[in-house]
């Protein structure tokens, strides 16, 4: 977006990710270099100008050819490393922030890079951490235009940091055409870029921060790069003939290190050091030469580039992928115009390189043909993390998770009090607890049904060994249904299905119903809680269980706890796995509710409760809240002004 | 005592009860079931996979999905409760789609190249390769006994020469190839001398023709357009470990106990980590599609971190 700027109807113009804060831009700072600088430096100060801005200088002229000089002295590196100390001088010009129409400062300042950007930046000093501290070191002012979520209040000279986070609404923010006053930053950005771009002062624009990619590494545990270089050093790729070139036997794995201090020196590779491996004669087409190959290995990620693909077709050693498998199993399809891997589970910590380096090697085998998916991953989907509580002694030092005990809500570990804090679960952090643990405590099954039931898959939570065995027992009250505890032998009856209980049927099919769009919506625990409903209610019917209904329950709970469902699949007298089953469908006639309650409320006070079908129409409910004994009496005889009817769960009456 | 007395009689009364032994029992007995059927091997529509029998045949037939984990690198801690929480889920998730009616592809491999292994090598001599496979049985005994639904034919191991035959294979197509940016796509670089050599693209940087120019020239010219090039780029260079380490991450560790040492970052001996970014030859590869590639590749590299806009 552009800052008009000067006379001469010049402007600054500015990339922002946060135009939501556009109002509270009240300086800009150009970097030293800035091509605008001269054009614009005045050859007095303005009056009224504060000494702080002018670093002690006759005149902006001056002011500015000794800031460039003492920028100029300085590295990139060594300009940001100095952010702590803030420098900076004022051109002596004010631009105008285009949507208040206010004259904003512009400033010289070595925090802004020429090479990044446009080489200037809109200061928004209440809502960036850099911004603040310039401003506090300036005396410039500030303004709040997005409400801090914490306790701080709006009153920008209390604080002491910038307010940067995204969860908050826009305050102080509107003119005469635009508002962006209550919007989240989301819908402020959209709402303000819009407006921008009509008046044709700025436009939104993505740009990627990409940056090229250093792919080598002076280790020995990587992929030997398939590169010799000629006599001349002219580089030049294996033919696929001569691959895999495996990793060769080296003495020792380390790289080569040198004096600390001595920076004239250069990495030795661990590979350089085999010499029958490093020089070669070989034939690359025109007659055997000798070649010296590379001694760099491949990084880490190389490898996680392009794993989907060899799970469609492991075995092969002809070509890459076989073309028919690969369309078979990622090709594009309706829903899927770009194909991939229909679901991608991982942690959110890879979410930025693995995934752009995924996608960069899988688009360049795209465009050559050899796949034909354009994106490798059709959805993403970042799990939550297993947190532990971490036990700290009085020296800070964590101490065995599993042997503090807990007495009046404190902890102690061999009688020293020590402190509980969540965190990652880890061996040094002496908080580990293994699935092999666990597993022999429980079960496999168990151990699955917890993981899932903690909560909603893609929110942290804390493990808790204590509240295992919750599921333990829903896996044991689910036997106890099917399986007689003392002979063993399995209990269940054949009913007719018309003979099974109403009430029965009624929550077999909602739990069948929700479970099943709970499993395709990843909602884990909710499928959970549903099953065990179902289970309790079985338990307490306390007869024995229809056959046809202990069967579906099983297959519900089999791609949760798959070992005890093959186990009673089996005990129900089937001979084939459950693995292939079809999972239950639920009759719609059993899941909707036969009826539901019905708030009747009289000037916001709820005076009744009505039991309604639950497609009963506005009329006809309003007519029943009317006739309602309770009612009634609390109206006792008042005439009616208004009802206001929200079938089938609420009525609202309005006396005169 | 009496809790015990008590569990203890009640476990005579109902010896048929659903307790740990049982589930201990009951899930090794499936678990080897499931391996000796190969229950979850899922059939391709073709080749070495393709469906051996009647029952294959009527599942490659349905529509497919593919549920993929991030694969773990095989550490040798092993795993405690919070790696399998994303395995768990995608295999309730395909056993669910297994029911649904699809063919469902669901495998793990192993990330296996790696720090710890070359680092446990240099301080014990035990070759990483041993190390590591060593580590893959363990994990693999663990994941096993969780009782997922793997297709454990198409499992792997990056660290398999059959494998990274064609990382290095795909690597060469990347070095072989250049974006034409009118295209918008990724291309052979032989397309790219064609041009050169027909005179439809003018040599950059010369005024003679592609004929005129001899083999290093012509390497030169190409190396600019190669998304994958090497060139002396300026690395963080640390004499004191011996290593160099890409952009804006900590110097790495010569001991590998300290990384996971909140208090001790890693460091160099003299605390600072060297001399400035030192010119070292490297390979890069070129990830940026929106814009002409530079003619140096500093930014690969560089060490500062520019103030991100406001």
């Amino acid at each position: 977006m552009n800052f008009p700027v000067g006379t001469e109807g010049d402007a600054i113009t500015v990339f922002t990710t946060r135009q939501d804060t556009l109002f509270g831009a009240t300086y800009m700072v150009l970097a030293p270099e800035h091509e605008l600088v001269d054009k614009v430096v005045p050859a007095a100060w303005p009056e009224g100008t504060h000494e702080v801005w002018t670093g002690g200088h006759a005149t902006p002229a001056e002011a500015v050819a000794k800031y460039r000089a003492f920028a100029a002295s300085k590295s990139d590196v060594e300009r940001q490393a100095d952010a702590k100390e803030k420098t900076g001088v004022f051109t002596g010009v004010y631009a105008t922030n285009p949507v208040s129409g206010e004259q904003v400062p512009v400033f010289i300042a070595d925090y802004v890079l020429m090479g990044y950007g446009t080489g200037a930046i809109m200061a928004v000093p209440a809502h960036d951490s850099r911004d603040f501290a310039f401003a506090r070191a300036f005396h410039l002012p500030m303004r709040c235009v997005v409400e801090p979520s914490d306790d701080r209040g709006t009153d920008t000279t209390t604080w002491d940091d910038a307010f940067s986070s995204y969860e908050a609404k826009l305050i102080n923010s509107s003119n005469e055409e635009v508002s962006l006053d209550g919007l989240d930053v989301a819908g402020a950005k959209a709402r303000i870029t819009g407006w921008l771009a009509t008046r044709g002062i700025g436009e939104g624009t993505v740009n990627f921060r990409l940056r090229d990619w250093l792919f080598s590494r002076q280790r020995y545990w990587g992929e030997p790069f398939p590169i010799v270089y000629d006599e001349d050093g002219i580089a030049h790729a294996l033919p696929e003939s001569m691959l895999p070139l495996e990793l060769p036997e080296v003495d020792d794995y380390s790289p080569r290190t040198f004096d600390p201090d001595d920076a004239n020196t250069s990495p030795e590779t661990p590979l350089s050091r085999n010499e029958d491996w490093v020089n070669v004669t070989l034939d690359l087409g025109d007659g055997p030469k000798k070649y010296r190959r590379e001694t760099n290995t491949m990084p880490n990620w190389a490898g996680s580039c392009w794993y989907e693909l060899r799970y469609l077709d492991p075995g092969n050693d002809q070509r890459l992928v076989d073309p028919a498998v690969e369309q078979y199993w990622m090709g594009p399809r309706e829903g899927q115009p770009t194909g991939g891997v229909d679901l991608y589970v991982g942690g959110a910590e890879h979410a930025v390189l693995h995934l752009l380096y995924a996608r960069f090697w899988s688009k360049i085998l795209f465009d050559l043909g050899h796949i034909s998916s354009a994106e490798p991953f059709h959805k993403l989907y970042n799990q939550g993390m297993i947190q532990a509580y971490v036990y700290r002694d009085s020296r800070g030092f964590p101490v065995p998770a599993a042997e503090v005990e807990e007495r009046d809500g404190k902890f102690f570990f061999e009688g020293e009090p020590v402190k509980r804090e969540l965190g990652k679960m880890g061996k040094s952090l002496k908080n580990a607890v293994t699935p092999d643990e666990i597993c022999d405590e429980y079960g496999a099954d168990t151990l699955r049904l917890y993981e899932m039931a903690m909560g909603p898959l893609d929110v942290s939570r804390p493990w808790d060994t204590r509240a295992v065995v919750g599921q333990y027992r829903l896996l044991q009250r689910l036997w106890r249904l099917i399986v007689d505890e003392s002979t063993g032998e399995v209990t269940v009856v054949d009913v007719a299905e018309a003979d099974i209980d109403e009430a029965t049927l009624r929550a077999l099919h909602k739990a069948i119903d929700g479970v099943r769009q709970d499993l395709d919506g990843l909602r884990f625990n909710t499928a959970i809680a549903k099953i065990t409903e179902l289970n309790n209610h079985l338990t307490k019917a306390a007869g024995p269980v229809p056959r046809s209904v202990a069967e579906r329950l099983v297959l519900l709970i089999a791609p949760l706890a798959p070992h005890v469902a093959e186990e009673l699949w089996r005990k129900l007298g089937h001979t084939d796995s459950v693995v292939h089953q079809d999972f239950p469908v639920a009759d719609p006639a059993f899941v909707v509710d036969e009826s539901v309650t019905c708030v009747v409320q009289i000037k916001g006070k709820v005076k009744a409760r009505l039991e309604v079908s639950p497609s009963i129409s506005d009329e006809e409910l309003e007519k029943v809240a009317l006739a309602d004994e309770k009612v009634v009496a609390a109206l006792d005889g008042a005439g009616i002004r208004k009802v206001i009817v929200r079938a089938p769960k609420l009525v609202n009456i309005v006396p005169a | 005592m009496s809790e015990t007395n008590s569990a203890a009689a009640s476990e005579v009364a109902a010896p048929h009860r659903y307790t740990a032994a049982l589930a201990a029992e009951i899930e090794a007995r499936w678990q080897d079931f499931w391996d000796a059927e190969g229950t979850y091997e899922a059939p391709n529509p073709s080749g070495d996979m393709a469906a051996r029998n009647e029952a294959e045949a009527a599942l490659a037939a349905k529509p497919k999905k593919f549920i993929m984990d991030m694969f773990p690198y095989p550490s040798g801690a092993g795993l405690h409760v919070g790696h399998p929480l994303g395995y768990i889920a995608t295999d309730v998730f395909a056993r669910f789609q297994r029911m649904t009616g699809h063919n469902v592809l669901h495998t793990l491999g192993f990330d296996a190249f790696g720090l710890p292994a070359e680092q446990y090598a240099v301080q014990t001599g035990t070759h990483p390769r041993v190390s590591t496979e060593a580590n893959i049985e363990n994990m693999k005994a663990q994941l096993r006994a969780l009782g997922l639904g793997h297709d454990k034919r198409r499992s792997f191991a990056t660290i398999d020469p059959d494998y990274y035959k064609w990382t290095q294979w795909i690597f060469v197509q990347i070095f072989n190839s250049w974006y034409d940016a009118d295209a918008k796509k990724a291309r052979p670089i032989a397309d790219l001398v064609a041009q050169f050599d027909s005179g439809d693209r003018a040599v950059p940087g010369s005024t003679r023709a592609w004929s005129e120019l001899n083999a290093a020239e012509r390497a030169d010219v190409l190396s600019q357009y190669r998304l994958a090039y090497a060139s002396d780029a300026p690395v963080n260079w640390c004499p004191g470990l011996g290593t160099s380490w890409p952009t804006r991450r900590s110097p790495p560790t010569a001991d590998p106990s300290a990384a996971t040492s909140p208090s001790s970052r890693p460091s160099c001996a003299s605390g600072t980590c060297a001399s400035p970014p030192t010119p070292t030859a490297c390979w890069t590869t070129w990830t940026r599609w929106t814009g002409p590639r530079p003619s140096s590749c500093s930014s690969a590299t560089g060490s500062a971190a520019p103030k991100a806009p406001a």
